[in-house]
């Protein structure tokens, strides 16, 4: 064969004499682009959900038969709990409406708190000899079972919406937010091994710090879940709060904050110390300081201490712990760990601050206190 | 793909456990058992000075 005499121009039908079919192979493309361009793209983004769906399908029932074979070996049942806890796992929440916002945080509270003690109590009908501690950790794994079966739900529907109407613009936005959801719900899944055992997990340094605080002192039950001890730092009086451990639970600190305010114990200052979700850059179990009250969830618990905190214009200031989502929910990693000490130490170094002799500061350790006591 | 690439796996996490002797100081480190408590004191007292064992520490370490 002779490269020699290659023209380029003619190849590309771009010569002065133009050859029509290499014009059709030019304008074929142009034309199923400009008519079916969306769908071939739908169809492109479609293997890669496809993808993570299944891998969702997995971890959905992964999680269900961790649930399954803990209620079975762990808890005892006195019936059949396949049947209840597959119930359990379709349950929804409905928010309360809020085209009038006034007075919604009170109905979220009600909402949620109805959720949780009706799961409790269905758990402990099944299994009425369970202990505290077994039964918080049906309840976690049972969430996280939950959770992942919604995850599933919500991003096949969004998909199979797409492809039914073959609506290539309805499935960007599931593609652009699947790697955060798909972090969300590997996390989610890896942390089953470490509520399953016992384990504390990076959301646990709050309540880590204070329950080392806590040691040698007095300990009582100030509310569901949640324990006080009180203790004295270089003339002040210091009021420790965190959840009761080692069962996997957060407490109720707003609930216990308010009732330290109604027996009329002065609070100068409240310190808050939590794990926080780290920004892409910064370091693992890094420190940070701030002003407000640090603490997750709905929004309930850190309304309900704000209000407080403002009705008797007590300062809040903040110490968080800086985590990605992975570390928050799985075991505990080294580098947290070993930054208790330090926590602890500015921790009594805000208290020197910001507060003087005589005065008395409430310190909360917030987070799932699972394997941590006090 | 300018951030393309396979993602890094995670590590498998194993769970060790840091015990300190409350009288002596003297530091164990050995692997979780279901069961072990940060905060609680151990079933076996110090080997060292028969001292109560604290649980310290619960970590979980990469897989090597």
């Amino acid at each position: 064969m002779n490269f020699t005499n290659f023209d380029l121009d003619s190849v590309f039908g771009m010569g002065q004499e133009t050859n029509p079919l290499l014009m059709i192979v030019w304008i074929l493309p142009v034309i199923l682009f400009v008519f079916y361009g969306q769908r071939i793209q739908l169809y492109v983004t479609s293997g890669e959900i496809k993808k993570a769906i299944k891998k969702l399908d997995g971890f959905k029932s992964e999680t269900q038969d961790e649930l399954f074979k803990y209620v079975q070996t762990t808890l005892n049942p006195v019936t059949d709990p396949t049947v209840a806890i597959t119930k359990f796992l379709d349950y929804f929440t409905i928010m309360p409406v809020d085209m009038d916002p006034a007075g919604i945080v009170t109905k979220v509270k009600h909402t949620v708190r109805l959720r949780e003690d009706y799961t409790r109590r269905h758990i402990m009908a099944l299994a009425p000899q369970t202990d505290d501690v077994e039964l918080s950790r049906a309840q976690t794994l049972l969430e996280i079972a939950s959770s992942l079966q919604l995850i599933h739900k919500t991003v096949n529907h969004m998909f199979l919406t797409a492809k039914k109407q073959n609506n290539y613009p309805l499935i960007l936005p599931l593609q652009m937010a699947l790697p955060f959801i798909m972090e969300q719900a590997e996390s989610m899944k890896d942390a089953i091994p470490a509520f399953r055992r016992g384990q504390p997990v990076g959301d646990g340094i709050g309540p880590m710090v204070v329950g080392r605080m806590m040691l040698g002192c007095v300990k009582e039950d100030i509310a569901m879940h949640t324990v006080l001890a009180r203790d004295t730092f270089e003339e002040r009086r210091v009021l420790l709060l965190k959840a009761r451990g080692p069962a996997p639970t957060v407490g109720r600190p707003a609930d216990a904050l308010r009732t330290i305010i109604e027996s009329d114990e002065p609070i100068h200052a409240i310190i808050m110390v939590d794990a926080a979700l780290k920004m892409e850059g910064e370091d693992s179990a890094s420190i940070a300081h701030g002003f407000g009250a640090a603490i997750g969830g709905i929004g309930v618990e850190r309304f309900e201490i704000e209000e407080a905190a403002l009705n008797k214009k007590i300062p809040i200031f903040s110490v968080v712990i800086k985590e990605s989502v992975r570390e928050a929910i799985t075991l505990m990693t080294k580098d947290i760990a070993d930054s208790v000490d330090e926590v602890r130490k500015q921790v009594y170094d805000m208290m020197r601050d910001n507060t003087e002799a005589g005065q008395t500061i409430l310190v909360i350790g917030v987070g799932n206190t699972v394997g941590v006591l006090q | 793909m300018i951030f393309g690439g396979k993602k890094g796996r995670h590590k498998t996490l194993i769970g060790y456990t840091i015990l300190i002797c409350t009288g002596c100081g003297a530091h164990q480190k050995r692997k979780f058992v279901d069961g072990d408590v940060i905060f609680a004191d151990a079933v076996d007292a110090c080997s060292l000075c028969n001292g109560t064992v604290r649980i310290e520490q619960i970590f979980g370490d990469a897989l090597e």
